[in-house]
């Protein structure tokens, strides 16, 4: 087969590729990875018609009481049968045979699923956990915040229902605790001893700074909410690597967040919804211009919310701003500028991206 | 107690799986009257064939679907001995509920005003870089109003792409359960694509942006 001159509906519509896709194996592995790099123009193709594929089997959904009615069709079966077999023992007893079976492999799948969502109310265990370190665990059962200080003097705010484990002494190298649900760390700063949180599907690193993670087990999502300082973020799942050079952390500054989603797989870095003024942006700014330039503004706003605002400079260098922003929310003040100035913007990956015609009126 | 418990229903599980591997083994045991196969058939592929079945959207009344299962299994048990082999079961499964589904409710699936029209296809991956851009929404709300547009889509195209994506039929295999030609069924996936794009009025491109964040 000639796939070189395939488009994305061509790749969507193949058989092979969709096997490739939905069932992959050796064989289809094999092949369109060699595919891919024989023809590295078509890989930009090739991952949309991947993802094509995926998701219109992942959006379709079965809008019933599937269970029910499984249920009520197969008893139907079996009475129907019954009725139409000769009234034998054997008979009946191939029947019970059959009905324990299916309901035992219902009960099976249920425990097995059981298990699996009970193990998410687990502590995340580390491979190399050490079993000869002593752990203190603490849970806050409380409707009100719970603080707790570990023994480097790091204080971590546990917010209704969340446990956490750690070490009654941190090892020599390293600090490291195991969280379930939603807290606030403000660690003491150590370099020589990175601060490590685990949770079920990340691994959060810091050095010092104060920071939200939320990793509560009935919620899919898990997400690391940055106050002050960096910190880094890795999905577990890509976590075989694990030091803070593995190409999949990402570093969160402050007003970002980073959300593990689930059905994506992956990390997604976000703005948070309502940035503040750092605290260290010392410079007072009073968001109060007069025949400003939009670059100014611009400069202004990325070192007060420590966002970085992607622009043509060149295309706005006209534009001016007058007046008081100062009581805004950071995406107000960037919607008085898009009314001003008649540009627009959009948040893409925890940047701002601004588009639009420029200012020479 | 529940642990051993739950150990031996994972070994059962197990012995009885090991028992049979293949779509083919099960289809015999079946055809001899082995009925712990026939449960097994059924638990296999009930749920998908309910699936298809609701897909479809032929009546408004569940029960409808509900009792062209039932009568599926029943016939299947009562006719097992004369049943030809088969190794694909979910194919030769889903091919007898379309017929059957075609028998009770007279639905006439061959009428169709899904014909290709062969001046769209043509630019459909133009890129549009501003619209792009423009889109502001999450991915959540952008996948609800993907479920939305396959809702809307016509009852062919919607067949289509139930039993290309989600069930992972082949097109020669969806052919025979449409009864359509092999040719066809690429032109109404491809119809059926355009026709998500249209109904949720973005840009193919943008479209595919919300495709390309479900790459794993």
């Amino acid at each position: 087969m000639n796939y070189s001159h395939y488009n994305t509906i061509d790749f969507v519509k193949d058989d092979f590729f969709c096997r490739w896709v939905q069932n992959p194996d050796k064989h289809t592995n094999t092949f369109w990875q060699d595919f891919m790099q024989n023809h590295p123009e078509k890989r930009t193709v090739i991952l949309e018609a991947k993802s094509l594929v995926k998701t219109l089997g992942i959006m379709q959904t079965t809008p019933i009481d599937e269970d029910a009615s499984l249920e009520k069709i197969w008893s139907g079966v079996e009475l129907e049968i019954q009725l139409s077999e000769k009234p034998s023992y054997w008979y009946r007893f191939q029947w019970q045979l059959a009905a324990s079976v299916l309901l035992l492999i219902g009960l099976g799948y249920w425990i097995n699923h059981y298990q699996r969502e009970d193990r998410n109310y687990e502590i995340p265990q580390l491979a190399n956990y050490n079993k000869e370190i002593e752990f203190v665990e603490s849970q806050n059962t409380s409707n009100r915040p719970l603080s707790i200080t570990v023994s480097d003097g790091s204080e971590i705010v546990l917010q209704k229902n969340t446990r956490i484990k750690y070490p009654k002494v941190f090892e020599k190298n390293k600090r490291e605790v195991y969280l379930v649900g939603e807290a606030f760390f403000k660690v003491k700063r150590n370099p020589q001893k990175p601060f490590i949180i685990y949770t079920k599907k990340l691994i959060t690193q810091v050095l010092g700074t104060s920071f939200t993670i939320k990793a509560n087990p009935n919620i899919e999502e898990e997400r690391v909410i940055v106050k002050t300082g960096k910190v880094s973020v890795l999905a577990q799942k890509q976590a075989s690597d694990r030091n803070h050079t593995n190409p999949n952390t990402i570093i969160v500054t402050p007003n970002q967040e980073v959300v593990y989603e689930l059905s994506k797989a992956k990390l997604v870095k976000k703005i948070v919804e309502l940035p503040q003024i750092l605290a260290d942006s010392s410079d007072n700014q009073t968001f109060i211009y007069r025949n400003a330039s939009l670059a100014s503004v611009f400069s202004d706003l990325e070192k007060a919310y420590g966002i970085k605002i992607v622009y043509d400079s060149k295309l706005y260098e006209d534009c001016t701003i007058n007046g008081n922003l100062s009581d805004e929310t950071m995406f107000d003040k960037l919607n008085s500028i898009s009314k001003i100035t008649g540009i627009s913007y959009q948040v893409i990956d925890a940047q701002i991206i601004i588009s639009g015609k420029g200012c020479n009126y | 107690m529940l642990d051993s418990f739950i150990n031996f229903i994972n070994y059962y599980i197990l012995a009885f799986n090991s028992l049979h591997n293949s779509d083919l083994e099960i289809w015999q045991s079946f055809k001899k009257g082995d009925k712990i196969a026939f449960a097994k058939i059924y638990q296999l592929h009930a749920k998908s064939l309910l699936n298809y079945g609701v897909t479809l959207r032929i009546s408004s009344n569940l029960s409808v679907i509900e009792d062209c299962l039932q009568d599926l299994f029943l016939e299947l048990w009562q006719s097992r001995e004369n049943l030809a082999d088969t190794d694909s079961i979910k194919f030769y499964l889903f091919r007898a509920l379309k017929n059957k589904l075609m028998r009770t409710v007279k639905y006439d699936f061959s009428k169709s005003t899904d014909e290709i029209d062969e001046t769209l296809g043509g630019d459909l991956f133009e890129a549009s870089i501003e619209r792009i851009l423009i889109e502001e929404e999450s991915q959540k709300e952008r996948l609800e109003r993907l479920k939305v547009a396959f809702d809307g889509l016509s009852q062919r195209q919607r067949e289509v792409i139930n039993l290309k994506y989600y069930h992972q039929f082949s097109n020669a295999q969806i052919a025979e359960i449409m009864e359509l030609n092999y040719a066809s069924v690429g032109n109404l996936i491809q119809k059926a694509l355009f026709s998500l794009r249209q109904s949720i009025h973005i840009s193919i491109h943008l479209f595919l942006l919300i495709f390309s964040s479900f790459i794993r």
